[in-house]
């Protein structure tokens, strides 16, 4: 059998090392030397030559064992029975189409294909096809191989792949591939974690660059070469500080291994790094605290729950005790407590236990080594160390501290014998000050505002006429203020209180006897907790009534003094015109008598002797002022009462006030027909005085009234004018002895008339009060007590 | 005959001056008030005023005021006869330009003598 071998395989087509020339010479040498026959034979490949028509021609051995059949079994079977069931129908049409079109190519492409065994089961192949003429038939030829154990290896190796994929991923550790230009190939699922990237956009990047310390770069990177350039280093622990992408600090434990190629050239490094930033810090803070108990100034010791003994005592402890670890090791706190037995200290840290309270704190003594003790203050928590419940004893040495607080017992002691004494001292001065007081007349009080308390000392009791030994309440003491004073007195303390300072004033009291008393009052600064609310005031009176009176009286009698000197100033001033004129008249007309007899024109005397005596009548009712006034100040006049018949009395006034009124001016009087009980030489007195006032400031002749009226037993007379008034500011002074109204300069006047009046009336027990509008006119009204009796 | 303006609001001695001063012969006009006075002394411009300053209406003071402030009335010989003493008094009298200052009580003697130097000056 020949078989002429298509001579555009493919297979070699593009080789460079064989051209088409010696490929197509070969070829011819094979064919003509049989070794084809011997190749069909005993190829390790299944071998069919199909008809187009489906037949198979011939299948080489292998192709037989491969499918389960005999030699030669095949021969001229259906190619189709070798295919799966149910790919058979479609397989025809493959074939058919395969022959229409034939080319070098493999079946199936891509596509799991599988062949039928004789026994019918089906097994994984891989057929590539060819084609050739035979005896001018178009022939195709199958290369088929079992392809079950690479299916096998292949589906195993993947399984690999993914476990060795998922190991990856779920690693606690991040695994990084470095090749050797530093670039990052790979980076697990814990990685992207850690390093808070994806893999993807860290892919062919440095890894130096990207995620180690700028400071640690060097360093890291001489690790890395060293792990390149010395491949006997091939395992290498390391740890280093990464930067991930958003600028944390993680501690890296890396556990390194180079990556060789086939030739054993380092290709890079494959790393597995562990995040131990936590657990450092960890250990150093345990590191950290451990010294820092050890170090500690105070005592500790650590002493298990249940045997109670000691765990761990430091170096404080140690040396106070005076033993070492290893001897405490076998103590419990009952060995350097000399003062508890077993069950007495259970009973001190059961609350502890039953976690009732997170601490105990006691004070206790401690038994060093050499049997001297020493007192102690022990702060005992529970705890856990090591995962076993212990007690912690922080114990501070108070040995100072208790002789401290000897000294304080024994000082206080001394104080008080100190304070005993110093009482004793006050007690005697106190006793001084209450005499000191009785005498000066003065006293303090104080108010415990907190308990409502007043405390009065001996001199308040007297000042204050209260009855020694009886308490009284701040009420009572009050009630004692003056009423017109209350409100000031008020107004005082309020003030104190709120300015938080004292001050001073005077006031009245009246003592529960009556007595009315002026006292000197210095309230003290007010004392105030820490709240700002008062606790306290404090202050000392001083009884100055005497000082008072005095001071009164010397007052009245400077007053006195004043007025004295004003009084001269107007009487100077009122000499002074009212004097001087009359006067004038008299020498002016006593001069013209003297002409006229000269000139003997004596019809001129009588008027010039008539201006004379009218001015000497003047002249004598101002010095019938004067000694009125002066009788008065000294007391001389005295009231005679006498029966008085209005009626009567009214005809001796008209009849007396007649010279002296205006032409066309009267004087009209309306009166009860009354018998007045009064002195009839004084009231005249008064009403002249008023009546040629009235008379006087009326200079256009406008009448005057004069009315007698009584109203509740009183006699009331008014005198009333419309004259010119009084000018307002003039008012208050119209009783003041010269006085005289600012409207009145050009009438004459002594200024003593009202004063005149006014005397006469207290002297009768009678009130004058006047109304007047300036311009308008004016009414005096006089009040007279009811001494009348109707007729 | 010189002709006197007496300004006096006293009648009793508004009247004595008067005839003190006619028996001298002179020739007297009187007024009871500052005012009348200063209405009688421009309308009949005298030789000589003698006021009191205590009036009612208007005091001599400020009759002398306003005649000195009218060039016919203040050459007018001014002689003021008050019963005011004070210093004060006799200083204001000065300020408004009195010729003379005579207190009461006066004698006719010392009032005539003042009466010629005035109006001989």
């Amino acid at each position: 059998m020949t078989f002429k071998i298509s001579t555009n395989i493919p297979t070699f087509a593009n080789n460079q090392f064989f051209s088409q020339f010696l490929y197509e010479k070969l070829i011819r040498q094979l064919e003509q030397s049989g070794i084809f026959q011997v190749m069909f034979k005993h190829a390790t490949i299944g071998i069919l030559m199909v008809k187009s028509s489906g037949e198979i021609l011939m299948a080489n051995g292998f192709a037989e064992r491969l499918f389960g059949y005999e030699a030669d079994e095949l021969n001229g079977q259906k190619v189709e029975i070798l295919v799966p069931n149910a790919l058979r129908r479609g397989h025809a049409k493959h074939r058919e189409n395969y022959h229409k079109k034939p080319v070098e190519r493999t079946m199936g492409a891509g596509l799991d294909l599988n062949g039928k065994r004789k026994d019918g089961t089906t097994f994984p192949i891989e057929i590539s096809l060819g084609h050739t003429e035979f005896d001018g038939e178009k022939m195709a030829i199958a290369y088929i191989n079992d392809v079950t154990k690479q299916k096998e290896a292949a589906a195993a190796l993947q399984n690999e792949k993914n476990t060795a994929q998922m190991y990856l991923d779920i690693a606690g550790s991040m695994v990084v591939v470095i090749d050797k230009e530093e670039h990052i190939s790979l980076l697990n699922q814990r990685g992207e974690e850690i390093l808070e990237v994806a893999e993807q956009e860290v892919i062919g990047k440095s890894w130096f660059d990207l995620f180690v310390p700028a400071d640690e770069r060097e360093t890291v990177r001489g690790v890395f070469d060293r792990l390149m350039n010395e491949k006997e280093t091939n395992v290498e622990y390391y740890e280093n500080w990464i930067i991930t992408k958003s600028g944390n600090r993680r501690l890296i434990w890396w556990h390194n291994r180079v990556l060789l190629d086939e030739k054993g050239e380092a290709q890079g490094t494959v790393s597995s790094g562990v995040d131990i930033t936590e657990q450092r810090k960890a250990q150093l803070l345990n590191e950290d605290i451990s010294k820092i108990v050890e170090d500690s100034l105070n005592e500790i010791f650590i002493f298990e729950a249940t045997s109670l003994k000691f765990v761990l005592v430091n170096q404080g402890g140690r040396q106070n005790v005076g033993y070492t670890q290893e001897e405490l090791n076998e103590m419990t706190p009952l060995d350097i407590k000399p003062n508890y037995t077993k069950d007495s200290f259970l009973k001190l840290v059961q609350p502890l236990v039953n976690q009732e309270k997170n601490k105990v704190i006691f004070e206790s003594i401690h038994q060093r080594k050499d049997n001297t003790t020493y007192p102690v203050e022990i702060h005992l928590q529970y705890a856990s160390f090591d995962n076993q419940p212990v007690f912690v004893a922080i114990i501070s040495d108070i040995t100072e501290r208790k002789e401290q607080e000897q000294k304080i017992v024994e000082y206080s002691l001394h104080l008080e014998q100190k304070v005993k004494e110093r009482t004793a001292a006050l007690e005697e001065s106190q006793i001084k000050l209450t005499d000191a007081q009785a005498i000066a007349k003065i006293g303090h009080w104080d108010w415990l505002a907190q308990e409502k308390k007043l405390i009065l000392s001996k001199g308040m009791y007297q000042i204050l006429d209260f009855e020694e030994g009886k308490d009284y309440t701040y009420e009572q003491f009050s009630s004692c203020f003056h009423p017109d004073d209350a409100q000031l007195i008020q107004d005082r303390i309020e003030e104190a209180r709120l300015q938080k300072k004292g001050n001073s004033t005077d006031f009245r009291i009246i003592t529960p006897q009556n007595n009315l008393k002026i006292l000197h009052s210095n309230l003290q600064k007010p004392v105030f907790n820490e709240k700002g609310e008062l606790i306290r005031m404090f202050g000392v009176m001083k009884d100055v009534t005497a000082q008072k009176e005095a001071e009164i009286l010397l007052k009245e009698s400077l007053k006195k003094e004043q007025e004295l000197g004003e009084l001269k100033s107007r009487f100077v001033s009122m000499a002074s015109h009212e004097f001087r004129t009359p006067l004038s008249s008299i020498l002016s007309s006593a001069e013209l008598i003297q002409m006229y007899v000269e000139a003997n024109k004596l019809e001129k005397i009588e008027k010039n002797t008539n201006r004379i005596k009218s001015s000497v009548r003047n002249l004598i009712g101002i010095l019938n002022d004067f000694l009125s006034l002066e009788k008065l100040e000294a007391g001389k006049l005295n009231v005679v009462a006498k029966e008085l018949n209005l009626t009567e009395f009214v005809e001796e006034l008209q009849e007396e006030i007649k010279p002296i009124l205006h032409i066309g001016q009267q004087l009209i009087a309306q009166h009860e027909t009354l018998v007045v009980q009064t002195d009839p030489y004084l009231l005249k007195n008064i009403l002249l005085n008023l009546l040629s006032n009235a008379i006087k400031y009326s200079p256009n002749a406008e009448d005057v009234n004069l009315t007698f009226n009584h109203e509740n037993g009183q006699l009331i007379i008014k005198v009333i004018d419309k004259g010119i008034g009084i000018p307002e500011e003039d008012k208050t002074h119209m009783f003041t002895r010269f006085f005289r109204a600012s409207n009145v300069e050009t009438i004459k006047g002594t200024g003593l008339g009202l004063t005149i009046v006014k005397r006469y009336l207290e002297l009768m027990q009678g009130t004058i009060e006047f109304e007047s509008e300036f311009g308008k006119g004016s009414t005096f009204l006089i009040r007279l007590p009811h001494h009348l009796s109707q007729k | 005959m010189k002709k006197i303006l007496i300004v006096e609001d006293n009648e009793d001695i508004l009247e004595s001056t008067k005839e003190i001063l006619e028996l001298k012969g002179f020739e007297v006009q009187i007024a009871i008030n500052g005012k009348i006075g200063l209405a009688l002394a421009q309308q009949e411009c005298p030789d000589l005023i003698i006021s009191d300053i205590m009036m009612p209406q208007m005091d001599g003071f400020e009759m002398l005021n306003i005649l000195n402030k009218n060039g016919k009335t203040a050459m007018i010989p001014f002689i003021f006869l008050t019963a005011k003493t004070q210093k004060f008094d006799r200083l204001q009298g000065a300020f408004y330009g009195a010729d003379r200052y005579l207190t009461k009580p006066f004698t006719a003697a010392e009032l005539l003598k003042n009466v010629d130097e005035v109006l001989r000056d």
